[in-house]
């Protein structure tokens, strides 16, 4: 199947065997709603009365975190719910076009990237939507990570920063190489000093002035990392780096594969829609996944005139 | 004391773009050799891919005995610390790949050669070569770009000059390469 052949089966796609699933399951996502907004009003009224009669006292504390605990308990049974639209959807959608989905992913899955060292150091990972098949006859796997880093204060409450969202992918490199090329965010000349300190290898100066603004490379081998960023490569990673969908790209050439880290501003694959039988709940999932085939294509990645 | 001080920072200053020459001189040898290790790649590949040519291309005497002569020169010794010889060099290596581009262009005429599987892969293993001599002769130019710019610009040049360390010179395209290309011939 050629790109344009997926992109046409993934428009075309038919939810009609979907639909009965998805409109029982919002009419129970509107039920579990309608009950948090119900739970919320309650608890918020009785610790707001609470509040005027007694102050803020312990007692009263204590009942506004029971009051908490209680209303995100009522929220979870909506995720829940839009987890399971998920994992119906989801399969359909990549099945339709030869590929594999999985949720839950293991931990392990982000091994690669951490080694590769294009991602920041993290507390907690949350890895869900591994997209596995091949594009063209290009391997590839793909999975929606958010990192978060948790730091504590003078007092040890914990605050959690989220430092990276958006998608892991890993492709099929159409050429054949053996050290290692790191392409990382450009940090300007203190960042990348101080930041260049932890990396390994060379760093690498190339000819491209607008990719040696955005990017800073470090590579096992001068070489091979310019055989690998050609002009025109350079020039294609700079123009897929400004896709509205980009927030950030680094990526790793090694072992024989291209890993790229880019981040988003937003969660993907939870659908455009509040309601689960909404047909642009479909529409984002289709263009959440289009993401690939942004990827292969603005990159050259099934070219074989190694240029 | 404070003359002691002054001559202490100054010869400070001396040694720390003295190393720099050196560095920057090391690592212009390091990417010339990076291209002789990849030239020699296509040097060894050349023998292979005439001999498959000579099958086919009996009367194109001229454009074989171009690349052997070419090959032979361009394989020749010479002291990369001097700049004359690795001009020189750089330009019979130019010389061959002209060469073969030529041979290239010519068993175009020869669908038969063109269609030989062992040409074929040749053919891919030469672009692959040249691939990597491309990239040589990038990191190779970097580095006589960062040379080139210590030893022309004062007060580094004062001190390249005193112990002799010279720009090399740069590795460029040929003409035909940089000749945009008119699709039409080819239609």
């Amino acid at each position: 199947m050629t790109i344009e052949e997926m992109r046409a089966a993934l428009h075309s796609f038919d939810d009609s065997g979907l639909r009965p699933l998805l409109d029982k399951l919002e009419v129970r996502r509107n039920s579990a709603f309608k009950t948090f907004l119900s739970v919320v009003c309650v608890l918020g009224f009785v610790v707001m009365y609470l509040i005027l009669e007694q102050g803020v006292t312990d007692p009263v504390k204590i009942a506004g975190g029971i009051s908490v605990v209680i209303s995100v308990f009522f929220y979870r049974r909506m995720a829940v719910i839009r987890s399971e639209a998920k994992e119906k959807l989801m399969p359909a959608l990549c099945d339709q076009i030869g590929l594999d989905y999985n949720l839950h992913p293991f931990n392990t899955a982000i091994f690669p990237f951490t080694n590769a060292s294009i991602i920041p150091s993290y507390d907690e990972a949350k890895l869900e939507d591994e997209i596995t098949g091949s594009v063209e006859g290009i391997d590839f796997k793909l999975l929606e990570a958010k990192l978060i880093v948790i730091t504590r204060d003078s007092k040890g409450r914990p605050s959690r920063k989220t430092v990276f969202q958006g998608f892991l992918v890993e492709f099929d490199f159409h050429k054949d190489f053996i050290g290692e090329t790191v392409i990382t965010k450009d940090h300007s000349v203190i960042g990348n000093f101080f930041s260049g300190l932890g990396k390994s290898g060379n760093r690498v100066k190339l000819e491209d002035p607008e990719f040696e603004r955005l990017f800073e490379v470090h590579a096992s081998d001068q070489v091979e990392a310019r055989y690998l960023l050609t002009p025109r490569f350079m020039e294609r990673v700079v123009e897929f780096s400004k896709l509205p969908s980009v927030k950030q790209l680094q990526m790793a050439f090694r072992n024989g594969r291209v890993y790229m880290a880019i981040k988003r501003n937003d969660n993907a694959f939870e659908g455009g829609s509040f309601k689960l039988n909404d047909p642009a709940l479909i529409e984002q999932n289709i263009k959440d996944i289009a993401m690939i085939f942004d990827v292969v294509t603005e990159l050259n990645l099934t070219q074989e005139t190694k240029i | 004391m404070i003359l002691t001080i002054g001559l202490a920072v100054v010869a400070f200053v001396l040694y720390i773009i003295y190393v720099r020459l050196i560095k920057l001189r090391n690592g212009t040898l390091e990417a010339l050799s990076s291209i002789d290790v990849q030239l020699k790649k296509r040097h060894d590949l050349v023998p292979n891919i005439l001999k498959i040519a000579k099958k086919f291309m009996e009367h194109e005497e001229g454009v074989l005995t171009k690349v052997t002569q070419m090959r032979s020169i361009s394989g020749s010794d010479y002291d990369k610390s001097n700049p004359d010889e690795v001009s020189q060099h750089l330009e019979a290596n130019k010389q061959l790949q002209s060469a073969m581009m030529n041979l290239f262009a010519v068993a175009e005429n020869y669908p038969d050669l063109k269609s030989q599987v062992t040409m074929v892969r040749a053919q891919e293993t030469y672009e692959e070569v040249e691939g990597h001599i491309s990239a040589a002769r990038r990191f190779y130019n970097s580095s006589v770009g960062e040379l080139k710019n210590a030893v022309e610009i004062f007060p580094s040049s004062t001190i390249a000059n005193m112990i002799g360390i010279k720009a090399m010179p740069f590795f460029e395209m040929d003409e035909v390469e940089k000749k945009p290309i008119d699709a039409s011939e080819f239609l």
